[in-house]
């Protein structure tokens, strides 16, 4: 009976996984392909690899959305952590109105703030392009960089920042010695969480980049009007990779440590 | 004197705000209601007419809403015993399957989609697998690019309120005589309550409003987002913004925006009720 349900479970996730995977395994098979086509595959070869050094729009997109989001997490990141601060001292009431409209853009839908962006720069004659698409990456990070440092501010203890004025430290230094290491946590990754979410994003950026600064998704959504080369197949096998090793690392190295601890 | 320097410190946060989450969202307001022509601004009610009178828009907006709950049941469907599965798995296994579930996640989405695509089209290896019947170009096609795109979104915060849930109360329940339907419905179930609704929202405000999904997997119907990005983007004229278009951004974020309060509500609703619907 148990062995039975225990069966069931297993063939249950698994259908599930196959369901998630199958399109990025033969998205990956396919990046191999030494034929031209998506439907039929004529042997192994890294031709498409070798074709993404000449694809000049999709390595300019790749380092726009490269820079777009590093510049834009390190931003939010700033002002995030700083917005994390002030809120943290409002009184109760004014505290759930700020956080509540500082974190529509987080709960509202992508296109939606998108268009709201779009329309914002139309009315104020920003032309569309690096400028637009940065402020509105900054713009959906904050809530994010904020909500992950709010939880340590709100863990700090008062006394030992209290102590430190008491021993002499100038304000600006028992903040660095004393404050800064214990939000740390939080505020990297508040960081992180906003380099990816840029890196990621599409719709936001659909509207507000223009038709001169292209992201990778702007890109790559172009290219679907017609069919996509298959150097994209083996960009995304690459980026892929690269995430699955980060994960990878960032999951196990903490356990690895603590081996060798013991 | 710390006073004024405390407020001194909150101003610039407060226009921050301002700028750039209220006004932007105020301006689809704006253009809801007024025409920027060359001759100057006009006010008028007659976008707002159309976007709520016209066939198409209407038929449109009842598409994506069709599409989204149906998304969401089927996500419900297959997510909730998913999450369950994984909350009763050793650490170990969960903590892999939990990895192999937001790993697609990294993936562009325009890509995973699209590669979705290519196994439901012409050459695809499912349609092949189907004796030739390709799903591109239908309405399953939509309902399975959005489920393949939101399903972790909703398993997640599911799996989440499962793993809060102590280990006591079940072996109480089991002590007192449930079996394990009585544990289910009378434990786990009213204690998963707010991962469900957060885990809904999350798939069902993205699939009203897509419009890439349907692009890609039927490109023969009009949802609600692929209308907006027709106005704003693919047909937008030189000389300024399509107003119909403003009109429909508007109705859809007054939409979002209710979708969201009655989520809200029903989350809200259930955290006094606690768990002791049996």
């Amino acid at each position: 009976m148990k062995d039975r349900s225990l069966v069931f479970k297993i063939i249950y996730v698994a259908l599930i996984m196959i369901f998630l995977y199958a399109p990025i395994v033969v998205l990956i098979l396919f990046s191999f392909n030494s034929g031209n086509t998506r439907a039929v595959f004529s042997g192994f070869s890294l031709v498409h690899y070798k074709e993404l050094g000449d694809q000049a729009d999709l390595l300019s997109a790749l380092r726009n959305t490269l820079i777009v989001a590093l510049i834009a997490s390190v931003i939010s990141t700033l002002i995030g952590t700083y917005a994390a601060f002030v809120i943290s001292k409002l009184s109760p009431f004014k505290k759930s109105a700020v956080l509540k409209t500082l974190n529509i853009p987080m709960l509202n839908a992508d296109i939606v703030t998108g268009i709201s962006l779009l329309l914002f720069f139309v009315f104020i004659s920003i032309p569309l392009g690096f400028v637009t698409l940065l402020i509105a990456h900054v713009m959906f990070n904050v809530p994010y960089v904020t909500m992950s440092v709010l939880p340590k501010i709100r863990q700090l203890n008062k006394s030992t920042y209290e102590a430190a004025l008491d021993l002499g430290a100038s304000p600006a230094l028992a903040f660095r010695k004393v404050i800064f290491p214990e939000i740390l946590p939080g505020v990297i990754s508040g960081a992180l969480l906003a380099f990816t979410l840029s890196l990621d994003d599409f719709i936001i950026s659909y509207f507000t980049s223009g038709s001169d600064f292209m992201t990778l998704s702007v890109c790559i959504n172009s290219m679907t009007k017609k069919t996509i080369p298959l150097a994209v197949n083996a960009l995304s096998t690459l980026l892929f990779i690269g995430v699955f090793v980060i994960l990878l690392i960032v999951n196990f190295r903490p356990a690895a440590k603590k081996k060798k601890v013991a | 004197m710390t006073r004024v320097t405390n407020i001194l410190k909150r101003i610039p946060l407060y226009i921050w705000i301002l700028m750039f989450t209220i006004i932007p969202l105020l301006m689809i307001l704006v253009y809801a209601v007024f025409e920027f022509r060359p001759d100057g601004v006009h006010f008028t009610l007659v976008h707002l007419k159309n976007a709520v009178t016209e066939p198409l828009y209407i038929q449109s907006l009842l598409r994506s809403l069709k599409y989204a709950l149906i998304s969401t049941l089927v996500c419900l469907a297959l997510g909730y015993p998913l999450a369950y599965i994984l909350s009763r798995m050793n650490d170990k296994m969960r903590s892999f399957l939990s990895m192999l579930l937001l790993l697609p996640m990294w993936m562009n989405f325009i890509i995973r989609t699209y590669a979705m695509l290519s196994l439901i089209d012409e050459e695809g290896i499912i349609t092949k697998l189907l004796g030739g019947f390709m799903l591109k170009g239908t309405d399953s096609a939509i309902i399975i690019g959005m489920v393949y795109n939101f399903l972790p979104f909703l398993v997640l915060p599911i799996y989440t309120s499962m793993m809060k849930i102590d280990k006591n109360l079940i072996e109480a329940a089991q002590d007192l005589g449930g079996n394990s339907l009585h544990v289910f419905t009378g434990v786990v179930l009213p204690l998963t309550v707010p991962g469900i609704v957060s885990g809904i929202t999350m798939v069902f405000v993205p699939c009203v409003t897509t419009f890439v999904i349907p692009q890609l997997m039927n490109n023969n119907v009009w949802t609600i987002g692929k209308l907006i990005e027709y106005k704003f983007i693919s047909n937008a004229s030189a000389d300024g913004v399509d107003p119909d278009g403003g009109a429909l951004s508007f109705i859809l974020m007054i939409l979002v925006f209710i979708s969201m309060s009655i989520f809200n509500l029903i989350d809200k609703d259930d955290e006094s009720a606690g768990g002791y619907t049996l």
